[in-house]
């Protein structure tokens, strides 16, 4: 094996598409390296997926809570505060209401980014840090060492987890992190931190289409990145050609075979498990040293032209009660949620379908739709810093807490780094100068398509844009539009993985959630955290079991979690072969045949129609 | 008493919308002299978050006594109670007359809690 040129190396697993396989190859990746003979230097594992951390589920070690990850949230001196309600105005979180005099903060919304610390005239208001995550580790003695990282459910503040994981990285090893799915701002924290990128991919349509937006994310990025094929089969070309299209290298394969689906369901290691494939691992890993040099630089391009909005063209937004609104919502990634939805939208009659995974939509994928509209939506906003007013005194650099003000000592000059701006306002405050101001900031685009199966609402989040969540809200209230307007019966809703943001606003206000699971060590952790998000909006999730035959003991564990919560098993799918035939063909799965997955999915949705 | 109604549309015969912080406007109604003076609430049903606590907060600046919707949450209702502002949720399709009517007739009580789960369990 190939010396790494340091001694510190940060190789960051991700993948776009959810449930591709990022964990399985972290975990063999580390596993295989640690105890390969020629391999000096030591390794560690992050598990950096923080809104749904499952590696510790394959390690079963006795984690201790290292750390709480702390962030800082407003406390009031009432002695001070006279209810003016400057900090409330200048909360772009809308974390803080003021009524009657008295101030209310609420923890979950704040970003703390200490705006409002700042503009209190009577300096009432003090920072105090409060966890919103953990960082766990342990002792076990393995061949790597290990840690990981965890958001509380409810919080939104996955970055600031994900950077604070990034502080224990080894700094004279290798550091393998399994970062998050989508290529949101998390993904886009974990990416930024790390020297080389391998992107998990599975030979579909849908994870060609995702594979494409984490290339252009790690082009924007400018990091040398390799792809790895999970399930490859004959007909990996898809694949291949993107890869070739993009200058990247696929620098490995894992075949599909049931029994390794089955091992990991079980959650076990994969190359421990199975020795044939140790030598691929070590190969992948040496071809992405050699192969992966040279950063990637495909330029992305907005799609999208004309004037850019900050809310959906359509006045009428609001949800009436003439339609149900159901919402598909998986936790983990790749447990078949577009597939369910997908069939739910050639079972109904009369429906409008949004797709709200904005992070790497593919509903459309199997709708054959014909665009009819794009609009640009501008939903964020970052600082710019006016280079003739700036008296270079340093407060915006000092004062930020996202790291956003650049200082390039050279040319002396301080610059805003859009990819970390949260746009809080808070250098727009201090500035004495008055030099930084503030402009929109694009977000990505939102399309309205024609099918032949009703009409579908999506969008393409930019890479490394914030606010996926407001692009979320914003699909929902064109589709809400749509679907009134069209007097139809059903909206059938895709929700995005993860637990933060953006399922958080696909889910609120929503009639019926239905919760895609698989019986798999994984997805059953991961199914957990979003039936507690589910409770908290007052809906009472029904349960899908896809795969279901996959692994019994752990399809028994999902009826039980049910039972016991009082939730409904709305269905089970059967493992067929022929769902993946259909992805590719681009059709739902119950147009293309009349399988066993098919007939279980026509029962679902007349049980669904029989309790609308 | 002065009733803050979030509505569909400018009209007194208007149906009662549903959803409280994303609701399009919101009607101020005096039932003592009849008045009734109209709010919009774009600036909210837009929000990415925090819509229902931003529309508690401009409903008490109004200087609204009560808050006739469909659900509450658990922020909006933090702020309204801090307010010592009546929540009423009304259920199934009424106007805002009959909403206001059955309330005064004593037909529905006022909310003595969120009606959507506050905590993260």
């Amino acid at each position: 094996m190939k010396d790494t040129g340091s001694d510190s190396l940060k190789v960051v697993i991700c993948s776009g598409k959810g449930g591709t396989g990022k964990t399985t190859l972290a975990l063999s990746m580390a596993w295989t390296l640690g105890r390969a003979e020629g391999f000096s230097l030591p390794v560690k594992l992050l598990d950096c997926d923080v809104e749904e951390p499952n590696c510790h589920l394959f390690l079963r070690g006795n984690y201790d809570t290292l750390m709480p990850v702390l962030a800082e949230k407003p406390v009031f001196d009432m002695q001070l505060c006279n209810g003016c309600g400057r900090c409330s105005n200048k909360c772009r979180y809308n974390a803080i209401a003021v009524v009657k005099g008295k101030p209310l903060v609420f923890n979950d919304l704040c970003h703390s980014c200490g705006v409002c610390g700042v503009i209190c005239p009577r300096d009432a208001i003090s920072l105090k840090a409060i966890a919103i995550g953990e960082v766990l580790a342990d002792n076990n003695h393995r061949p790597f060492s290990f840690m990981f990282g965890r958001l509380n459910v409810g919080e939104s503040q996955s970055p600031m987890v994900i950077g604070e994981m990034l502080k224990h990285a080894l700094p004279d090893g290798l550091n393998i992190i399994d970062g998050p799915p989508g290529t949101a701002c998390n993904t886009v924290k974990a990416i930024a931190a790390a020297d080389k990128v391998i992107l998990v991919t599975e030979p579909t349509p849908f994870g060609a289409n995702d594979l494409a937006l984490a290339l252009d994310l790690c082009a924007q990025l400018q990091k040398p990145c390799a792809i790895v094929i999970n399930r490859s089969d004959s007909n990996d070309q898809l694949i291949e050609n993107l890869a070739e299209s993009y200058q990247v290298s696929v620098v490995g394969k894992i075949p599909f075979k049931r029994e390794y689906a089955r091992a990991c369901s079980d959650g076990l290691i994969l190359t421990e498990e199975f020795p044939e494939l140790r030598a691929g691992v070590i190969s992948s890993f040496s071809r992405l040293l050699s192969e992966a040099a040279v950063p990637l630089t495909v330029k992305y391009e907005t799609e999208a032209r004309g004037e850019c909005r900050v809310a959906s063209a359509s006045a009428d937004t609001q949800k009436s009660d003439n339609y149900q609104e159901i919402t598909v919502l998986s936790g983990k990634g790749g447990t078949g949620k577009t597939t369910v939805t997908g069939a739910f939208v050639a079972l109904a009659d009369s429906l409008v379908a949004a797709d709200c995974d904005v992070d790497a939509a593919n509903l459309r994928l199997i709708m054959n739709e014909k665009i009819l509209y794009t609009e640009r939506a501008c939903l964020g906003s970052e600082a710019v810093i006016d280079q003739r007013k700036c008296t270079k005194c340093d407060k915006c650099f000092e004062a930020c807490r996202f790291g956003a003000i650049d200082f390039d000592k050279q040319a002396d000059r301080y610059s805003v780094n859009a990819l970390n701006c949260e746009g809080c306002g808070l250098c727009i405050e201090i500035c004495p100068a008055k030099a930084i101001s503030e402009k929109r900031a694009e977000t990505g685009s939102l399309m309205l398509s024609e099918s032949t199966r009703g009409q579908l609402v999506h969008a393409k989040l930019a890479p490394a844009a914030e606010n996926s969540g407001k692009l979320v809200s914003m699909v929902r209230s064109l589709a809400f539009a749509i679907v009134d307007q069209q007097q139809k019966e059903w909206l059938l809703v895709d929700g995005p993985p993860g637990t933060a943001c953006p399922a958080i606003a696909s889910v609120t206000g929503s009639d019926r959630v239905i919760l895609v699971t698989e019986p798999t060590i994984a997805a059953v952790h991961d199914l957990e955290r979003i039936i507690k998000l589910v409770r908290h909006f007052g809906l009472k999730p029904e349960i899908i079991i896809n795969k279901v035959d996959i692994n019994p003991t752990y399809a028994r564990k999902i009826r039980d979690l049910a039972d016991n919560a009082g939730y409904k098993i709305l269905g089970e799918i059967p493992f067929d072969d022929t769902v993946k035939e259909a992805i590719k063909a681009g059709v739902p799965v119950v147009d293309f045949n009349d399988g066993p997955a098919s007939q279980a999915l026509r029962t679902i949705w007349n049980k669904i129609k029989e309790t609308r | 008493m002065k009733f803050t109604v979030s509505v569909r549309e400018q009209n007194v015969d208007a149906k009662v919308d549903l959803r409280f912080g994303r609701a399009q406007m919101f009607a101020l109604y005096d039932s003592k002299t009849g008045e009734c003076s109209w709010h919009p609430n774009t600036q909210n049903f837009q929000a990415a978050q925090g819509a229902g606590i931003q529309t508690a907060q401009n409903v008490v600046n109004l200087g609204a006594e009560a808050v006739i919707s469909g659900h509450c949450g658990p922020k909006a209702w933090r702020v309204l109670e801090a307010a010592g502002v009546l929540i009423y949720s009304v259920a199934g399709n009424p106007t805002l007359k009959e909403a206001v009517q059955m309330i005064e007739s004593g037909k529905i009580k006022a909310m003595e809690g969120a009606d959507v789960e506050g905590h993260w369990v």
